[in-house]
Formats: C-alpha cells, structure tokens, sequence
C-alpha cells in the first residue's frame, strides 16, 4: 500500500490515509467502511433469523451483551435469590405457591436473558434494510468502485473535483456516527421498517430523528459524489476515448450518477419534512384525528400517502442504483472471463438507460395496497412490466457474451456467472408482483423479502465479490488467493440460494414479512422452513469470513501482481499494479473498444491503448 | 437462431406446463398444512388471483428454464479448451430484435391479462354493492395492535350519534355464507394492512383516509369434533406437534337449508371468544362453557362441547403491515357461517349489546381539534 507513491514526494500518513483526496484511497476507504458495515448488518439480521428459529431464547455468545441491559443482567441473579429466600421461609401451602411461582417466573426471565424482544425485533428488521441498503450496497458499488475505477477507466489522474470527492467520503463516514450511535439513544434506533412509513415513524423515539439525520447526511454524499463522476466522465475522458470506448462498468456509474443527482436530492427534500414533524410541529405526514393507544394526537391536515409517493419516488430509483453499476461491472467480468465481446454493446448501453428512464415512472408499484386509486395501479402495473423489458434484453446480451466465447473458470468469472444466474431469478419473481391481483396477496410477504434478496444479494453482492477479487491487483498491487476465493464462492453460492429460495415458498404460503409467528395458526407449519432458514443463514454468514480473511491476508502476503494479470483491455491494466498514486505518467491515447478478444492474427487480445494491426475494430 | 430455438424451447416449456396447471394446485382442498403453493382459496375472486399467479408462474418458469438452461449450457460447451479459439462478434441486431420483441410481447400479454381481474376486485359498483339486500356492510377500524369491526346493530344503517345501536365485534368478523362482504376501513393510529390470506384479500387501512373491500366467500370449513385429530409430524416455533383436524368444505348455502346435505348436523356456532385455534386444533376455552348450536334450521344456546358435533372453521385475519412492536399480535378472525346462526348472533348482540369500544367514540366524526375530543362516554 505504501510502495503506491513511487517517485512522487511522499505524503504524511494523515494525508494518505485519512484526509486523502486521491480517488483511489478514498475508494479503499468507502470500501473497508462498507465491509464493517455489511458484518454490523449481518449480525443484526442474524440475531433476527434467531429469534425466528428459537423464539424467546438467547443469541448465543453476544445476545447477554447486546439485547440485555446492564441492569437486567445484575437483576436476574438477585430475582432469583430473592424468590428462593422466600420459597424457604414460605409457611403455608399458599405462601409456598406463590413464592414457587415466582421462582419460576424469575428462572424463565433470567433462561430469556438476551433474546431478541418485540421492540428490537422490528428495530432489527429496520435497521438491517437501512444499513444494507445505504451503508453496504451503495458505498460499495458507487462510492468504492465509482470512485477507484472511473478515472482509471477514462484514463486521467484523478477525480474533477479531488477535495469534493474527500468531503463525500467524510459527509459520509458522519452519517456512519449517526446511524451507529442511533443504537444507543432511548428506545433504541429506529425501528419503522427501512421504508420509514408514516405515522408510524412520527410516533417513534428518538432513534427514528437520528436515522433521518443519518440519511440525509447519505444523500449529501451521494449528491456530491455523483456531481464529481459526471464530471469527470464527460469532460476528463484520454484522447481518442470516446463514450462508446467506455468500459461498461463506468457507463454503468455514469447512468446512475444521472439517476443519484436527479433523485437523491427528493429524498433529502421528504427526510426534512419528516424531520420537521417530528422535530418542528409541522403536519405534512399526519392527518388531523390521530389516536395512539387512546391518546389523542397533536396533528391535522397532513396526508400519510405523500410520503410514500415522495419516499419511493427516490428509493424505487434507488433500487436501481443498487444494481445498475453491478450489472455493469458483471458485464466487465463475463467479458475478460469468456475472451469474447460483449454481445450488443450498444443495446446494453440502452437498455441500462432504458432502466435508469423507465426507473422514474414505477415507484408507485410499491403502493398497489396502499389505498391509491386502482386506476393508478394499472398504470403503474404496465410500467413495471415494461422495465423487465430492457433487464430481459441484458440477460439475453449475457448469454450472447458467453456463447462460442473460452471460458475461463476464475473466482471473478464465477461470481459474475452467480449474479446472471440469481438476477435472472430475482428478476423473474418481480413479474409476479407486478401484476396487480398477485400482489394482492404476495404483497408484505416473504415472496418480496426472497425477490429482493435474489437482485440485492444474489445480484450485486455476487458482482462485488468478483470485482473485489478482479480489482485486487489494481488497489494492493497482490493477488486475492484463488483457492480461498473459490471456496468463498462456492459456500456462499450453495448456502445463498438455500437461504433465500425458501422463503419464496413460505411467502406464497403467505408468511408476512417483519414478523415473528407467534399465535398465527396457520403460519406455525412454516416454523420449520424458518428453521431451515436460519440455519443457512448462520453457515452464510460465517462463510463471509473467508472472504475478509482473503481480503486482509492477501494485502500483504497475496502473491505479488502483475501489471494485467486477467489479460483485459481497458486502460487501468495499462499501468502497473497497483496503480501509482496519480495513476497514468503519460495521459494514454486511446484506439479501440474496450472488448476486443479473440480479435484476427496472432494476439489474443487488444489493450485499448494499442494500435490495431489488424482490420478495424467495430466502434 | 438462438432467438427462434428460444422460441420453440419457450413454447413446448408453456405447453407443458399448461397440461400441468390443469391440476388442482397446491395443498389438497382444506388443509391447513404448509405446502409448495398458495393457502387454499376460498373467496369469490381467490382462483381469477391464483389462476394469474399460476399462468405467470408457467411464462416465468419457462423462462427460467431457458435462461438458467442457455448459461448452464455455455459454460459446459464454451469453456476453455486447448485450441479452441473464441468467437469474434460484437452482436447481430437480428438477435437483439428478436430477444426484445418476444418478452415485450409476453411482458405486455400479461400486463392486459390481468387488468379485468384488477378492475373486478377494485372497481365494482360501490353504491349499488352497499345497497344491495345480499352485502353485509362492516366498518373496520384498525389500531395498535388489535381489529375493531363494527355492525349496524338493528337499525338499517349506521348511527352517527346512536352509538348504542351499534354492535362492535373485538377481533372476530362475522359473515354470513353467501353474502358479499362490504368492509368499510379506518386507521386510527398507523398504517395496518387487513390481511385475510384464504380470502386473498389485502388492504392497507391508512390513517386519515377511508378505504373500501369487498369479497364474496364462497365456501365453508366444516370441523368434525367426533374423529380425532391426525398428527402432520410438524412442529410448532414452541416445538408442540402441529395436528389436523378431519373437516369438510361446504360450498352452497343451501346445503344447510331443508334438504341439504348439512342440514341435520349440530353444528356449534359460538363466538370465536369461546374457542381457540392452536396447533392446527379448534377447541373450546373452557370445557364448562355453553355453546350455541345449529340443527335443523334452528339455532339454541346453553348446549355443551360435547353435544355438537361440528363446528364452523375459523379463517385467520393478520395484520400485513409493520405498525409497531406488537404487529405480530394483531391476529383477528374471520367466521363464515350459515345465515340462521348469523342473524340469532346479530340480534342477540344488539339485545344484550354492550358499550361500543371508546375507540369509536373518538372515530365517529373526527374533530377538527385536539382540543374538540371529547370524553369518551361513562357507562350509565
């Protein structure tokens, strides 16, 4: 890591690895924040997935520690001491009753020490999406991989805006402080669903305030990180590079940039509505004649249903952004795996526009049972149904990468093929909720929980995997170790699919989400797939650690790495690895496309900076 | 050429799976075990929902099939072999043409296939649906964390400062076989979302506004209380074997009339405060308690457990969206049952009618002002 300065003079530590502007450092940090942030999320769904499992029993090893306070756990010792004392100076039959019940009332509080109660439950649930979501999914593709990979694939020093880029990261790692300390407030941190519906999120504590400022504090960061991508993008390209030279995966930064910019800043605009009813007595989300258990409440005149327009019309986008640069990076993968093109370069290029577009006009889908007017539902139903369209033509660009192409099994090339596989899942199970009448009865269910998990996990995760494991060589300057990288696929793959395909089952079965079974009768025979469930869940996470492991190890004893160890085209695998600390010492010219394999005569392929011997490639 | 094999592959897939969807999908009729498919249908509109459900799981199928199928293909045909060089192409618009038209064709099939069932469910004629002599019209109100459903009592119509008149049933709604369900629903705090998975029925109640909901039930679970129940050999989440009960499903009104086929059975028609469902099992609180009976026609009170042998099957209702700590609690209950024993219940509660719930009170009209709430009446 500090062999990256090369002859350059050398920075303090300060400078380099805290208050850096060099888009490579704080695209590690995005990316190392993100790691702390997907276990601290992971642990929370973990301890959920319990308390489904074993309902009423502790989490082992931290539930004591975590979902008991300090007094409960000084109290329980002395309950029980209290009871046996006075079970023994109990004189009659009756005292002698009481006295054993309290024993046992005292025995059973003290055996349920460290469960999961109803209040964390949901909180768990809430802040698992929240942090998942904003903290994990959206740092990583786009704050770590838009950040290292964009000026190193428009071939240029650094970002257009260094010192913006730096305030992103910094804007950002606060709303890490707030969403974390969120925990500690009274009541615990929020716990309305990650979606926040109102009136629900303005009766909560105080928790509830410390997620919205948390997340406003996100899209800050989001805004001005996707300032600084456009930018560059479009005004900071080599010479000769064209925006149809450009790798897919920064096309795919760029359309989401556009998509962060034009939404974002509608959630900033909802979070501080929310924030002023809660905190300055404005009504915007609350009608007049609230009753919270027999309390009249102090509102009137706001509406509960313009915040879920105003929420979704920037977190239906989102789930977007959630996916488009991995669907990017992924195609990036297939085509270095298979030595082969991408098929329809430029019908992936539409079609990922097509999405970001399209994405704009069916956030409303999320509210079929909302109570909106059922005219609404079906046009937002035909506009759902026409996004699957440009999704399909990728899938079907995919294949047409990997036909006739010689692939090759690399831990990458394996993660990209996982995330077509499960998209194609994920993507397939949206076109039941689509259709109005289905969602009737999948809506709330598992079948969303599974749907999502397919496009959120099984798709971008996977592509991060890969381009972890891809990129390696450009941020450390060593090679992941392929053994371990492959393990790490292969448990995660099997023990991902036995995780999430089941509850596709139990949500046609009609097992809602964000709730535990308790008295349901007719959920109690489900108890047994949640068993199931969790058990995957457990061995899924845990396989996760190879992964960190791999990552730290390889940074320092990973086999040293060539310049272009996956022999691909585009510019970055023109310097050395890991990339000096203003990355090109000559701006590249640039001839061709960055998917030239398998090109006529004797190479096997051709780096975008090298002429053409040759006929001339398409583009 | 890969989009018409594709075609020809998808094809054969949706005819295939056309003969499968002949048969009856899922759990036999009326089991209440978990199985691969939906919970057993029994509303009016329940099978136009499962049939979309089934054709969009046979298009979609397909496609997996051919998709997941293709890749799995590629990667054993393509892989790297000593030799063998790959394929230079950039892409064929033909191919592109081909694999756009054919989903959006499809995608659009299923967008205007479902919208008559969409519109059937929400956008019957609401006035005329109230109005007419076969709908049974109830206000619902949803709060943290229980279901309030509430009849007009003996007048014709709900009164709006005759509090008395009107019958509120705590967390059981009550239908009689063969009429339409008209529920009328309000919030009074967050949102819930009224979840009644047999009925396919799902709205969300959202604070400040009103929603309507319709459906039609059209069958009944008959519970037999003279076999023993069987073991399904699942458990409980409190690790308590899950049982079944033998029942059977009644599908006509009129087979409790004279004549019917069920018209001679004593069938116990208590409120569902004087049962449990738990495990799988219907049985009563408390074995001392007496029942109300339905035989020949007749409804009677004071009879005991053991002196009916059926009873009328319980469809659970749930609470489909989070509305705090307790959401998982709100459980409420749905009992269809024959229309003598609906009226006897009806005006035996408006007789012997207690107070409304103060929850109302609050809700009848919604005051302008916090300062405007009024107290919530003593009881005289």
């Amino acid at each position: 890591m500090s062999d990256e300065h090369g002859g350059h003079e050398k920075a303090g530590i300060f400078r380099t690895y805290v208050w850096s502007t060099n888009h490579k450092m704080i695209g590690k940090q995005f990316l190392v924040t993100s790691f702390v942030f997907l276990f601290i999320a992971g642990f929370l769904v973990l301890s959920l997935r319990w308390q489904l499992a074993n309902p009423g029993k502790p989490v082992p090893v931290l539930g004591r520690l975590i979902f008991a306070t300090a007094e409960q756990r000084e109290k329980a010792p002395k309950d029980i001491a209290d009871a046996e004392k006075e079970l023994a100076a109990a004189k009659d039959d009756a005292a002698k009753k009481k006295a054993q019940e309290n024993l046992d009332n005292a025995n059973k509080r003290a055996a349920g020490l460290g469960a999961v109660n109803d209040q964390q439950f949901i909180m768990l649930t809430s802040m698992h999406g929240s942090l998942m979501i904003f903290f994990v999914i959206i740092p990583i593709l786009v704050g770590a991989f838009g950040n290292f990979l964009i000026p190193l694939h428009v071939g240029t020093h650094d970002m257009a805006f260094p010192i913006l880029n730096a305030a992103s990261y910094w804007v950002f790692w606060l709303a890490c402080v707030f969403a974390i300390a969120g925990f500690a407030v009274e009541g615990g941190a929020a716990s309305a669903g990650w979606t926040m519906y109102s009136t629900l999120s303005e009766l909560g504590g105080p928790g509830q305030t410390m997620w919205l400022i948390s997340l406003t504090l996100v899209g800050f960061s989001s805004i001005m990180g996707a300032v600084n991508y456009l930018t560059t993008i479009l005004k900071m390209r080599a010479p000769g590079l064209s925006m149809w030279r450009l790798p897919l995966t920064t096309w795919a930064q760029f359309i989401t940039a556009v998509l962060q910019l034009l939404a974002t800043p509608v959630l900033a605009g909802a979070l501080i509505m929310l924030s002023c009813d809660r905190l300055l007595g404005t009504h915007f989300f609350t009608p007049g004649g609230l009753m919270a258990t027999y309390v009249p409440q102090p509102h009137s005149g706001g509406n509960v249903l313009l915040w879920q327009h105003v929420f979704w019309f920037y977190s239906h986008p989102a789930v977007y952004i959630l996916v488009l640069p991995a669907m990017g990076m992924a195609s990036d993968l297939l085509a270095v795996g298979a030595r082969k093109a991408i098929f329809g370069y430029k019908a992936m290029v539409y079609s990922i526009t097509a999405i970001a577009g399209l994405g704009f006009i069916v956030w409303a889908h999320h509210m079929f049972m909302s109570g909106m007017k059922p005219g609404l539902g079906t046009a937002f139903m035909i506009s759902t149904m026409l996004i699957a369209l440009p999704s399909a033509i990728k899938v079907f660009n995919w294949l047409g990468t990997l036909w006739r192409g010689s692939i090759r099994f690399d831990t990458p090339t394996l993660n990209a093929l996982s995330f077509v596989s499960m998209f194609i899942i994920g993507g397939l199970s949206g076109i039941f909720m689509a259709a109005t009448p289905v969602d009737i009865f999948i809506h709330d269910t598992y079948y969303i929980v599974a749907h999502f998990h397919y496009v959120v996990f099984g798709g971008s995760l996977f592509a991060v995997f890969g381009a972890v494991f891809f990129w390696f060589p450009k941020m450390f300057g060593r090679m992941m170790n392929p053994m371990l990288g492959k393990l790490h696929w292969f448990l995660s793959f099997v023990f991902f699919n036995l995780t999430f395909f089941p509850m596709h089952i139990i949500g046609a079965g009609g097992h809602m989400r964000r709730v535990q079974i308790g008295d349901y009768d007719w959920l109690a025979p489900f108890h047994s797939w949640n068993v199931f469930i969790t058990h995957s869940a457990i061995v899924l996470g845990f396989s996760q650690i190879l992964f960190v492991f791999n990552f730290f190890w390889s940074m320092y004893k990973g086999k040293p790495a060539e310049a272009n160890p996956w022999q691909s085209n585009t510019l970055e695998w023109s310097i050395p690895s890991p990339a000096p600390e203003h990355n090109y010492h000559v701006i590249p010219e640039v001839y061709n496309g960055p998917y030239e394999y398998g090109v006529a005569g004797d190479k096997e392929y051709l780096p975008q900076t090298e002429k053409s011997a040759g006929p001339p490639a398409a583009h | 050429m890969l989009g018409l094999w594709g075609s020809i592959a998808t094809l054969l897939l949706v005819m295939a799976g056309s003969a499968w969807a002949q048969q009856p999908p899922g759990p036999a009729p009326g089991s209440q075990e978990a199985g691969w498919w939906l919970p057993y249908a029994a509303s009016d509109y329940s099978d136009r929902i499962d049939d979309l459900y089934k054709g969009i799981f046979i298009i979609t199928g397909a496609m997996f099939f051919l998709t997941e199928g293709l890749l799995v293909a590629f990667c054993i045909l393509y892989r790297r072999r000593p030799g063998v060089k790959p394929h230079y192409t950039h892409g064929s618009n033909a191919a592109e043409l081909t694999w756009t038209l054919i989903p959006a064709l499809m995608l659009l099939g299923i967008a205007v296939w479902q919208i008559p069932t969409w519109n059937y469910i929400k956008k019957p004629d609401w006035d005329a649906m109230a109005a007419a002599k076969d709908t049974t019209v109830v206000d619902t109100l949803g709060q943290q964390f229980k279901w309030n459903f509430r009849y007009p009592g003996t007048k014709e119509k709900f009164k709006a400062d005759n509090a008395e008149y009107d019958i509120n049933n705590l967390s059981n709604l009550r239908v009689p076989f063969g009429n339409t369900c008209l529920l009328n629903l309000r919030s009074a705090d967050v949102i819930h979302s009224l979840f009644i998975p047999h009925m396919r029925v799902k709205q969300d109640t959202v604070p400040g506004l009103r929603q309507r909901l319709w459906f039609k039930p059209n069958r009944i679970q008959l519970v037999n209380l003279k076999k023993p129940p069987t073991d399904t050999g699942k458990k409980t989440p409190k690790g308590e074997p899950y049982l079944q009960q033998d029942f059977e499903w009644v599908y006509e009104p009129k087979d409790f009339e004279k004549g019917g086929r069920h018209f001679d059975k004593k069938i116990a028609v208590s409120s569902v405060s004087k049962y449990s469902l738990k495990n799988g099992v219907l049985a009563p609180l408390n074995p001392a308690m007496k029942h109300r009976m339905l035989h020949q026609g007749v409804v009677s009170d004071g009879k005991t457990w053991d002196e009916c042998d059926w009873a009328i099957g319980i469809f659970e209702i749930a609470c489909a969206e989070l509305c705090g700590l307790g959401h998982y609690t709100m459980r409420a209950f749905l009992t269809v049952e024959p229309q003598a024993a609906f009226d006897y219940w009806l005006k035996d509660e408006a007789v012997n009618s207690s107070e409304p719930d103060k929850v109302w009170n609050y809700w009848r009209d919604v005051p302008k002002k916090v300062a405007e709430v009024p107290e919530p009446p003593k009881k005289s």
